[in-house]
């Protein structure tokens, strides 16, 4: 997560406020350190998740973009009940999949810019299989259809158990378990070569 | 989670890191999004729009146009019995058919008012019944949720011929979208995992995994598109010179019928 302060300290937000309250005090008073502050600690999340499910670095920071201001017109409709998090993943997954249903095409890896990524630090043999290997999982996941490919992500990528992914999908647990089932078995059979020892 | 499991985690996550956002492209788009958002809610305006209106236009008639022409050949491959993407039909006797879709109708209605709304799914077989209730995590029942009837036929006959004989019949009673999985079903003696999710248009895709453990230790896997209360070949295999197929049947039971 990027550290993002502003020059001020005094007049900033404070760091314990919750998200909601940040929300709050930018719709109030326009505050534009609350919302910094807001972005800040969600930014690396949303971006990250618009990606593994558009496959595209450009539909990401449009997407990215459109989420942030969707949860500030659309905070009243946040049930203080639920977590922030849950609502967020929603929020980033709807929009994703309204951006692929205008017709967004995910994006091959030859025209990634590299430098929007972590990379990583790798000798050049290694490099070259990993890079296959990368091309190999990024086809694959291609290949899924979104709703497969959303399921796959928000499990095995972000972390989620099945039950907050059929939260975030608002479908039934047995949905979502199929959907990760399925996922998991076309993705073996697209990577046979990979996963061998 | 099996070994070859563990590996597509692996290489999932892999990918994933290697496409995390890097740090300097995640301020300069923070510097982005504030800036907009901050002019957005300011202006009170949408986000500009990513087409142009008359492109929108453009991709409206050819969305219509491509749904004309997806429709048309939907009509025409669900007029031809052997179209690809619908499994084999086979002759069925409606009769017996119907009055098993009764039987279950009323089985249902005898486990309800053991168990209430619980019932995700009921499996018949050889006089033994295993019932599945729902899971407190996915106990949000739709009042629009619906049961299914599925039969499962399994017959056998040597490999040189002969005529096909009955192996084993099981009888479900499914809530759509229910993932059903069963350990082990009396002489199929394997793992069956199944799952239904209704198309409209009395199409419903079924999604099954059949393992046999016992003396023919084979497996049936498929994703098929039946049509209600036709009888379709979803499977065969050979093993120690006996072939095997399966036959699938589907219907709803209305909530009339479960009354």
């Amino acid at each position: 997560m990027v550290e993002h302060r502003t020059e001020n300290a005094t007049k900033g937000p404070s760091l314990e406020a919750s998200d909601q309250q940040l929300i709050t005090e930018f719709q109030c008073t326009g505050s534009k350190e609350c919302l910094e502050e807001l972005v800040t600690r969600h930014i690396a999340t949303v971006r990250n998740l618009a990606f593994r499910i558009s496959l595209c670095s450009m539909a990401a920071d449009d997407i990215t973009q459109e989420v942030f201001i969707r949860v500030i017109r659309n905070i009243a409709s946040f049930r203080k009940d639920a977590q922030f998090s849950t609502w967020l993943h929603r929020i980033t997954v709807n929009t994703t999949r309204t951006h692929l249903d205008r017709g967004a095409r995910t994006q091959s890896l030859e025209n990634t810019d590299e430098s929007m990524f972590v990379g990583s630090a790798a000798g050049p043999d290694q490099l070259r299989i990993q890079s296959e290997l990368t091309d190999a999982t990024h086809n694959a996941l291609a290949r899924l259809p979104p709703k497969l490919r959303t399921a796959i992500v928000l499990t095995s990528m972000e972390g989620l158990s099945a039950q907050e992914a059929a939260r975030v999908e608002a479908c039934t647990l047995p949905t979502m378990y199929w959907r990760i089932h399925k996922a998991r078995k076309l993705l073996k059979g697209w990577l046979k070569r990979e996963l061998e020892p | 989670m099996n070994d070859s499991d563990e590996k597509l985690d692996s290489l999932l996550r892999s990918w994933s890191q290697n496409h995390s956002v890097s740090e300097k492209h995640l301020n300069v788009l923070i510097r982005q999004v504030v800036d907009n958002t901050v002019s957005a809610n300011n202006a009170s305006v949408q986000l500009k729009a990513p087409y142009r209106a008359d492109r929108r236009l453009i991709f409206a008639c050819f969305a219509v146009a491509a749904s004309l022409l997806l429709g048309t050949v939907i009509w025409f491959k669900l007029g031809d019995g052997n179209a690809d993407q619908l499994a084999e039909k086979l002759p069925s006797d409606k009769g017996a058919w119907l009055e098993l879709v009764g039987r279950q109708s009323q089985l249902l209605n005898e486990y309800q008012n053991l168990f209430g709304d619980e019932v995700a799914w009921i499996a018949e077989s050889e006089q033994l019944s295993d019932v599945g209730l729902r899971t407190r995590s996915s106990a949000e029942k739709s009042s629009e949720s619906r049961y299914l009837v599925i039969r499962l036929r399994v017959q056998a006959r040597q490999t040189t011929g002969g005529d096909w004989n009955d192996v084993q019949f099981v009888n479900l009673l499914v809530e759509e979208q229910q993932l059903v999985q069963i350990p082990a079903m009396a002489s199929l003696a394997g793992p069956l995992t199944l799952w239904t999710y209704p198309l409209g248009d009395n199409l419903v895709a079924v999604d099954l995994e059949c393992h046999f453990e016992s003396e023919s230790r084979g497996s049936i896997e498929s994703d098929s598109i039946l049509h209600l209360g036709d009888s379709v070949r979803v499977g065969t295999f050979k093993r120690d010179g006996v072939e095997y197929r399966l036959d699938q049947t589907i219907d709803f039971v209305t909530r009339d019928d479960v009354g």
